[in-house]
């Protein structure tokens, strides 16, 4: 019992980064667009964040940091890919590998290896809420966890709601599925598409700012740790729904702290379980696309 | 696209020239930070200062290498262009000792220069002869100051009621088994010295005060900080880790969220790092690389330096050992009771220090291919 517990735990803090990466991600493929600079986003995010906290020391100044920084980066990525018309695996490509580079860079110019936030972890918001805490079992997984955990699962749902109950979130899954209708009806493009980009990498950034700050109180170029190409493959598991796709999310999540809490205690062979969250992306991704052709090859047509 | 390409051109002669301006007969001394970059606040850091403190002594060139990435390549080059005296520190010792790919090592291409290297025995053979009478090899018996750390640990732990206030600090109670930690970068012998010597230390204590300890140890963290590293941290402190001990680079910033977030303690590692985390490090286990540096250096200028030796650096030298736990000193209670706890510890602490250095204690050292059997352990175990 209390492994599972532990495990759960784990599962609660671990995915939440990715879902906000892969709620993000989810923008940019409805607009049909397929962003692998996720992983560069956060980083910018988790970046911009440790440096507010380090040099100015205020919560809520980092939190739009943050968001600023996903809205620079995911601005950047637009001007590229959407604007000028380049080729968007390049693109986003090129925001991973400039993140790193930049990140690398101010270390050297700070003389640091990192730059660590911890003492900031004081003044970070930790919900408590007193009904659920009080629920045996429950209140010990769910309650006083940090604020932007919260912030993701909460966000599946708005996510939900922009793009199936708006009349943006209608225009950007038009745009995605059929450029020259929305053109045909007057709508603008381009723009639909920057918005859409904007938005997810806010989403992105902020998953930065939750591993930064609320998983390890430092930053170093490395932190990400492929965080956003999970999130890639959880988007492509649920094509794109933020319940499906969160939820493939939620099931990295389970099998990193599974990764963690095995290898504690196993010991020796503890290397093996690491590649365990990495060889599930494999093997779900390899299933789904099984489905999915058998699906099509029963309907005698060929799927795209 | 021409013009900057010959602007570019320019740009690389220029470097060259003044690469090539220091006359032949200069005495150059190079060092080659490790993968921890030159800015550390240890490791690398203090050998790189106490390299700068003997260059301006001594007016002689010298030339830091900051990118770890091609040790063999760095090695080469520093050699190539006439230095005297190389230091390396990073663990990479094949290209440099047996073969770079030309059939032989660097240190045999290159007899004039003198290399040395940290933390290893890479320059002798099974027979225990030196292969190469240009190498000097450091060793740190940092087993001593992690024992010294083993005892601090213990004792802080069977005193935490009295020293420490209830408001800032969470421990786990001291009924039954008691529980400490050790995280470690990799398996191999530089890393467990510090966790042997460790485990020794809290033993020596344990069996003192006929209590029974539990260590959870990892030895496959890497050195760079992660989530999943911050959730193995965390679960010792979950499972009743009073304090955690840290070799591993990066990781240990994990340790300091995990220490602070259970509001308890922990040890860390290379440089005194006592007021990264002010309350939260209980003392830092040290490894003074300005010292060694500084001394061969005096010695080279000397003209008394000789390769295919090695060097240890033992709690005497002053470059092992650990921090005066001043920081955390602050944090004690300020009742009569605590303070005389706290300087009661502080005395034992120095009386193990003495036992050590006149050889009554032995600690296990794996650097030079000891091990530590737990079984020998009445008072402590495994947990994991």
């Amino acid at each position: 019992m209390d492994f599972l517990m532990s495990v759960l735990e784990s599962t609660i803090r671990f995915a939440a980064p990715i879902i906000l990466c892969t709620l993000g991600g989810i923008f940019t493929y409805k607009a049909n667009i397929i962003n692998i600079g996720l992983e560069g986003i956060m980083l910018f995010g988790g970046f911009a964040t440790a440096l507010i906290l380090y040099f100015l020391g205020f919560y809520w100044l980092s939190v739009l940091g943050a968001v600023m920084a996903g809205v620079l980066v995911g601005l950047l990525f637009c001007y590229f890919g959407i604007t000028r018309k380049g080729n968007f695996i390049i693109t986003g490509f090129a925001i991973n590998l400039l993140a790193m580079s930049f990140g690398f860079y101010t270390l050297a110019l700070l003389g640091r290896t990192d730059i660590p936030v911890v003492r900031h972890r004081a003044t970070m918001i930790r919900l408590d809420f007193p009904l659920i805490r009080d629920i045996p079992y429950l209140g010990r997984l769910l309650n006083n966890h940090p604020l932007f955990t919260y912030v993701a699962y909460f966000s599946i749902f708005i996510v939900f709601v922009i793009l199936y109950r708006t009349r943006f979130g209608v225009h950007l899954r038009v745009t995605g599925e059929s450029p020259e209708a929305a053109k045909a009806v007057g709508l603008k493009v381009d723009r639909i598409k920057y918005i859409g980009v904007v938005i997810g990498s806010i989403f992105v950034a902020l998953a930065g700012f939750n591993v930064t700050l609320e998983h390890l109180g430092t930053y170093t170029p490395v932190i990400t740790a492929g965080i956003g190409f999970i999130a890639i493959a959880a988007i492509y598991c649920g094509r794109g729904s933020p319940g499906a796709s969160s939820l493939y999310a939620i099931l990295f999540g389970l099998m990193r702290a599974l990764s963690v809490r095995l290898s504690l205690m196993i010991g020796a062979v503890a290397g093996l379980f690491q590649a365990l969250p990495y060889l599930t992306v494999i093997i779900i991704l390899a299933v789904v696309a099984i489905i999915r052709n058998q699906r099509t090859n029963v309907r005698s047509y060929t799927h795209e | 696209m021409k013009r900057l390409v010959l602007l570019f051109l320019a740009f690389a002669f220029g470097f060259t020239v003044a690469g090539c301006r220091i006359a032949d007969d200069e005495i150059k001394v190079g060092l080659i930070v490790s993968a921890a970059g030159a800015h550390d606040m240890g490791y690398n850091q203090f050998a790189i200062e106490g390299l700068e403190a003997a260059g301006d002594e001594h007016g002689i060139h010298t030339h830091v290498v900051t990118t770890p990435e091609d040790i063999p390549g760095s090695l080469e080059a520093l050699a190539e262009d006439g230095y005297d005296l190389i230091f390396s520190l990073e663990y990479n010792f094949d290209a440099l000792i047996h073969d770079d790919g030309t059939g032989q090592g660097i240190a045999a291409r290159y007899p004039d220069t003198i290399f040395v290297i940290f933390n290893d025995f890479a320059n002798t053979d099974g027979d225990g002869n030196k292969i190469h009478d240009n190498v000097i090899e450091i060793l740190f018996n940092v087993n001593e100051g992690s024992f010294l750390a083993g005892v601090a640990a213990a004792l802080v732990n069977e005193y935490h009621d009295v020293l420490f206030d209830d408001d800032d600090y969470d421990f786990a109670p001291l009924d039954g088994t008691r529980t400490v930690g050790f995280v470690g970068g990799s398996m191999s012998p530089g890393i467990l010295v510090f966790n042997w010597g460790f485990a020794q230390g809290i033993h020596y204590i344990a069996e003192e005060y006929d209590v029974n300890y539990e260590i959870y140890e990892i030895h496959d963290a890497g050195f760079a900080p992660s989530s999943s590293n911050y959730d193995t941290i965390d679960s010792f402190y979950d499972a009743g880790a009073n304090v955690i001990y840290a070799a591993a680079g990066g990781v240990n910033v994990n340790l300091r969220s995990a220490a602070e977030d259970n509001k308890r303690l922990m040890i860390d590692v290379d440089a005194d790092l006592d007021a990264e985390q002010p309350g939260r490090v209980l003392t830092s286990v040290l490894k003074n690389t300005n010292v060694p540096v500084r001394e061969l250096i005096d010695m080279f200028m000397a003209e008394e330096l000789e390769g295919g030796v090695d060097y240890l650096y033992d709690l005497d030298s002053g470059a092992a050992g650990i921090t005066d736990m001043s920081v955390i000193a602050d944090y004690i209670k300020d009742t009569t009771e605590a303070q005389d706890a706290w300087t009661y510890i502080l005395g034992r602490i120095e009386e193990v220090h003495d036992l050590i250095a006149d050889g009554t204690i032995d600690v296990v050292n794996a650097q030079i291919g000891e091990t530590l059997d737990y079984d020998d352990l009445s008072h402590l175990e495994r947990a994991n």
